[in-house]
């Protein structure tokens, strides 16, 4: 009789193992060489375990290398040296289609928003879900439900070029969580934000992690910072936990 | 499936989304493409001029040959080919250059016997010429409207012979199913065209019909005529016999040739334009790079991109060579190829005057749109395939 998945040959039943973070960067660096300048450091011997369902906050000064580390475990680019294993897979030698399709169980709201101009938002929001698959009028009406998720529902015809810093910045959030995620990446996004929309900004971050999403987010802002299950700080390209609820 | 259409349709709202970067790009192909195509019209209409004027023609054409080069014809070879079996028909013709009008105008003088004017020919006012001793000619509808021409008009001695010269008068304007002609023929009659061109009792050609199906034969047994005319003291003068299916391929290889060497020039331009279209191309590239990044950061492969890019480059590859296709129509239509027309119809002005004969038909129209994808793919997908292959986070950056 074929003994069971998981069972070891002395017939001793053992428990299912966990399942890995969902990512984990071991030892990261990220070097630039700008055309004719130095090369410069971005990132230093970078550690970090994002497990399944946290809230982790990253924390630091500007230009202290948050947005590219975040770039690094969103597989957005290559570390120059380390791994990122991602759901236990070490992506590094990954080929760029296996990247883009673990792109796809991540949402990324970036810092600023970029947006494609002249598509109207709800256009723009629907724009991960077209490679999926699917009808254009299913994921016209996931986006306009992102969009009004998110409180801009009214202005989902408009194009980004019409909209506010704060509002795009609540566009790229609708963006990054239309897909459902399994890792949502956050760069700063409550920055530029009056209180209130900042409120409702992270209230979408809560709801997202209330749905079984991972948050990793890199901000400055204390009642982003209060809602962390774990805390780093980086500064000058290097990373340290601070605090781990 | 359904991912597959739904990518390609936003390479086809893509175009719309930049209309700049498509107009520069379909702008820089039709410039690329529309001479391509006004000049394959153009040579094709002028085969079928040709292929309609062998067709209506002689089945064997003889001109005089003496110590191996053309001469003219003696007007006694009419009777010495008339005797060879098999030739049922034989009507001598003279063929030449004059100028006319104060632009000196250069138009071809075609001497026939009257009853013998070509039946691809009309005359649409006036008459016939009638014989010699008359000074009468018919011209061309193009010829005479260029000219100022009308029916009863005079024209001042045109040539000096050693009969003298002569007022001539237009006693009709025709009309040919090859349009061509109406620019630049004068007909007259044979006897008139040889005091035209001083040249007494000698003809430039004889356009032979053969009555049975071995025209090779008649064709032999005319070159083998010791002499078409009397010897005189600068020896015999011999047939050269050309048979129509060979003048056709003579007309047709002649004519490759001129659209080879055309579709030569043409794709040494385009191969300057390729670089001309990538250029171009780089108007909003840092746009289609930010694009391709987002696209990438949220999950889109490479190749989806490059579909992506792939739909758009069709979408502006159609929209270049329906456009080159009805401006070449409109050039060759409205503006009689003004400037491309000369380069196929030798003697033709830049600006002919005349409704030059072209042919647009479907299968260069179809090389066109293919030629026309393959420069815009490699400017678009090039370009979306540089973008898509960086990180995204540089793409965006």
């Amino acid at each position: 009789m074929t003994p069971p998945p998981g069972t070891p040959a002395s017939g001793t039943p053992t428990t299912p193992s966990p399942r890995p973070p969902i990512v984990e960067g071991r030892g990261l660096a990220r070097r630039y060489r700008p055309f004719g300048r130095e090369a410069m450091d971005a990132v230093i011997d970078a550690s970090i375990v994002v497990p399944r369902g946290a809230f982790v906050a990253v924390t630091g000064p500007s230009g202290g290398g948050k947005t590219t580390l975040l770039s690094l475990l969103g597989i957005l680019e290559r570390p120059t040296g380390g791994v990122v294993l991602f759901d236990g897979r070490d992506v590094h030698d990954a080929s760029e289609a296996e990247r883009s399709r673990l792109r796809r169980r991540i949402g990324f709201a970036f810092q600023g928003s970029p947006m494609i101009r002249g598509l109207s938002l709800v256009e723009n929001v629907a724009y991960p879900l077209v490679p999926r698959g699917g009808r254009a009028s299913a994921h016209r009406a996931r986006a306009e439900e992102a969009l009004a998720r998110v409180g801009l529902a009214a202005l989902a015809r408009k194009r980004p070029e019409e909209l506010s810093g704060g509002e795009l910045q609540r566009v790229g959030l609708a963006r990054a969580l239309v897909g459902d995620p399994e890792l949502v990446i956050a760069d700063e996004p409550t920055s530029n934000l009056d209180a209130a929309t900042a409120d409702r900004v992270l209230g979408l971050l809560r709801e997202a992690h209330a749905r079984g999403a991972t948050v990793l987010v890199a901000s400055h802002d204390p009642a982003v910072l209060a809602q962390a299950t774990e805390r780093y700080e980086m500064a000058a390209g290097r990373l340290r936990a601070t605090a781990t609820a | 499936m359904g991912s597959f259409l739904g990518i390609a349709a936003t390479g086809v709202r893509s175009v719309l989304l930049h209309p700049l970067r498509s107009a520069v790009t379909v702008g820089g192909v039709v410039a690329a493409l529309l001479p391509f195509v006004a000049g394959l019209g153009l040579s094709r209409g002028l085969r079928d001029q040709a292929e309609v004027s062998v067709r209506e023609g002689a089945d064997l054409y003889v001109t005089g040959r003496r110590l191996g080069r053309d001469a003219s014809l003696p007007l006694e070879a009419v009777a010495r080919v008339r005797a060879v079996p098999g030739v049922t028909d034989v009507v001598p013709r003279i063929v030449g250059e004059i100028r006319l009008g104060d632009e000196q105008v250069s138009a071809v003088v075609v001497g026939l016997p009257r009853e013998r004017l070509p039946r691809v020919t009309s005359v649409v006012s006036g008459r016939l010429f009638a014989p010699s001793p008359a000074a009468e000619m018919v011209v061309g509808s193009a010829l005479a409207r260029r000219l100022g021409l009308s029916v009863g008009d005079r024209i001042p001695p045109f040539y000096r012979c050693a009969r003298g010269e002569r007022v001539f008068t237009v006693v009709g304007i025709f009309d040919a199913d090859l349009p061509v002609w109406e620019a630049n023929l004068v007909f007259v009659d044979l006897e008139i065209a040889a005091e035209i061109f001083d040249q007494r009792d000698l003809v430039s050609s004889l356009l032979v019909t053969t009555s049975g199906p071995d025209r090779e034969a008649v064709k032999t047994a005319i070159d083998r005529l010791d002499a078409l005319g009397p010897v005189d003291a600068h020896g015999p003068v011999r047939a050269r016999v050309v048979t129509r299916d060979r003048l056709e391929a003579l007309l047709s290889s002649g004519l490759l040739h001129r659209e080879g060497v055309f579709d030569l020039l043409w794709l040494l331009a385009l191969a300057m334009a390729i670089p001309v279209v990538l250029v171009t191309s780089g108007v909003g590239l840092a746009e289609r790079r930010r694009e391709v990044g987002i696209l990438k950061a949220t999950g889109w492969q490479t190749d989806e991109v490059l579909l992506r890019a792939l739909a758009e480059s069709l979408v502006l590859a159609v929209a270049s060579a329906s456009l080159a296709i009805v401006l070449a129509f409109v050039w060759l239509e409205g503006f009689g190829g003004f400037g491309i027309a000369s380069v196929f119809y030798a003697g033709l002005d830049a600006m002919p005057g005349v409704r030059v004969p072209f042919r647009l038909a479907p299968v260069p129209a179809l090389l066109c749109t293919l030629m026309a994808f393959v420069v815009v793919t490699t400017g678009t997908v090039g370009s979306s395939w540089r973008a898509a292959s960086a990180a995204p986070s540089e793409a965006l950056r």
